[in-house]
């Protein structure tokens, strides 16, 4: 029986080539591109957050050898193909409106207000073919266009703010923060209102959770470890 | 029941919501019902009339290819709409789009998304469906509160009878509304400027262009009219804009605008689809009219 050497008991690895920022690596095959990246030695700080597909922040822009498609994804849930020429957007310099929800009505005047560019929708669906989350952009959109907030709102419940349908966007529309102000709007006005909330934020202003509170914050990091240790865990 | 693709448009959600609701109780009285399908965009409205560019057509087709998916359930490729402005812009991209190949197969395959628009759908005006598939005569049978003696003026606008490829009736001299007048017992009157454009969007940026140009349109028929019906929300918005300055500014009497849906109805006694306003208001132009054929 010959020995083998550390080398030959190393499991082999299949590895590709991606190509970032034009230049190409070598790295293992089935990774995601935000691990890839970090593999052949990148310190993400910006264009990246939770690594879970619910933050929205690593969105990617990438092409594929002999593909005329531009795709598009999330970093961290999307794994590495052979030949993926790869460009990260760690930020989407997008137009965002302040305004008092409070005075707003639920209806097309009030988004169109802030954001009349979404009149500019030629329907060309650029956004839905782009996002990650499968969200039925344009209908989203248009669902405003004719005073359908309930409808927009529902359909864009998935959204994460990864800002790709944006850049995308021949008519310069900012979808995910007309989207935040649409589910304001519904959130507000339309919803129905759940009662148990409403029962449970009065007894928190009344002060009914207040001294277990109080007595936490006394106790100190000591106390704190050990609550920690034996808190209660769902199975 | 035969059941109709319906495609609502924008401004039937906003503020034409009565032209839908009367729309729908006529078509249920009728025996036919209007099923709004289940994903619609905008139109498109004055871009893909306005220009050459295929890209405008985008809106207009992606509709139709929605018609497309639902006709297959539904056995019926015909898709109503109320607005005629939907209309037009519908029925004009269809026909473009029919008879130019090229334009198709860059639309197709741009909307890669979506399955390939064959080119099957036929855009309708509800107006169109009343005179073809019902029938006035049968329509007439169904009146229970004709509008006797009424002077009604039909405005057509311009794009419900324009261009002569997507129009409803002779481009020049239309007489689908006045058929319709007459089927619920009104009297029609003549009006030269019925084919006349309202001012359209100049509205938007331009109030005064429409109000002067309403005031043109309603003076020769100002005195003997009671009533003017229109088939486009834009229209009414428009003549409402332009009565209310020609009010103020030339002492005419107030015209009330209504949808020819809304006098339908109510001739057909479909008082659950149409606002207590509106009844009121007719009710009360009906017993003027009788009283005064009434005095010895």
């Amino acid at each position: 029986m010959s020995l083998k050497t550390i080398e030959e008991t190393k499991p082999k690895l299949k590895m590709v080539s991606i190509y970032i920022m034009g230049k190409e690596y070598k790295v293992p095959a089935g990774l995601t591109i935000l691990k890839a990246m970090e593999y052949v030695g990148y310190r993400l700080i910006r264009g990246v957050g939770c690594r879970a597909g619910f933050c929205g922040a690593c969105s990617t822009v990438y092409r594929l050898k002999g593909d005329y498609r531009l795709y598009t994804g999330l970093a961290c849930q999307t794994t590495i193909k052979d030949g993926m020429y790869l460009v990260q957007l760690p930020f989407v310099p997008a137009k965002k409106q302040i305004y008092n929800i409070d005075e707003l009505k639920p209806d097309f005047a009030s988004v169109v207000k802030y954001y009349p560019e979404i009149t500019r929708c030629v329907q060309c669906n650029s956004c839905t073919k782009v996002c990650p989350q499968d969200v039925q952009v344009m209908d989203a959109i248009q669902a405003i266009l004719r005073g359908d907030i309930e409808k927009a709102a529902h359909l864009t419940f998935d959204c994460i703010a990864c800002g790709l349908c944006s850049m995308r966007c021949p008519a310069e529309i900012v979808h995910y923060n007309v989207f935040q102000l649409v589910r304001r709007l519904y959130g507000k006005y339309i919803a129905k209102k759940s009662k148990h909330l409403e029962e449970r934020l009065k007894e928190i202003e009344e002060g009914k959770f207040r001294e277990e509170l109080d007595r936490l914050v006394r106790a100190g990091p000591e106390e704190w470890k050990k609550l920690y240790a034996e808190r209660e865990i769902e199975p | 029941m035969k059941k109709f693709m319906y495609m609502p448009g924008c401004s039937l959600k906003n503020y034409a919501t009565n032209y839908e609701k009367s729309a729908i109780g006529i078509a249920k009285k009728l025996g036919i019902e209007l099923v709004e399908l289940e994903r619609w965009n905008c139109c498109g409205v004055v871009y893909g009339l306005a220009s050459d560019s295929v890209f405008h057509q985008i809106a207009a087709v992606r509709n139709l290819i929605r018609a497309q998916e639902t006709s297959k359930n539904l056995g019926n490729n015909k898709l109503v709409t109320l607005c005629s402005m939907c209309y037009q812009v519908l029925a004009s991209a269809n026909h473009r789009i029919k008879n130019d190949e090229q334009a198709l197969e860059a639309l197709n395959k741009f909307m890669d998304e979506e399955e390939d628009y064959r080119g099957e759908i036929e855009v309708k005006h509800f107006l169109a469906i009343l005179r073809d598939e019902i029938g006035f005569d049968k329509i007439k049978e169904k009146i229970v509160r004709p509008l006797k003696n009424l002077n009604i003026a039909p405005y057509y606008g311009c794009v419900l009878v324009r261009p002569k490829e997507a129009a409803i009736d002779d481009p020049e001299d239309p007489i689908i509304l006045e058929t319709l007048i007459e089927t619920i017992g009104g009297n029609p009157i003549y009006w030269p400027f019925r084919t006349d454009c309202c001012g359209s969007y100049n509205v938007v940026s331009n109030q005064d262009i429409v109000k002067k140009r309403v005031w043109n349109l309603i003076k020769p028929i100002r005195d003997e009219v009671d009533i003017i019906i229109t088939v486009c929300p834009l229209c009414k918005f428009n003549l409402d804009l332009g009565i209310d300055f020609a009010k103020k500014e030339y002492y005419i009497k107030n015209i009330p605008v209504l949808y020819f849906t809304e006098i339908l109805a109510y001739a057909l006694g479909l008082d659950e689809y149409l606002d207590s306003s509106i009844i009121n208001l007719l009710e009360n132009m009906i017993k003027k009219e009788e009283v005064k054929t009434h005095v010895p």
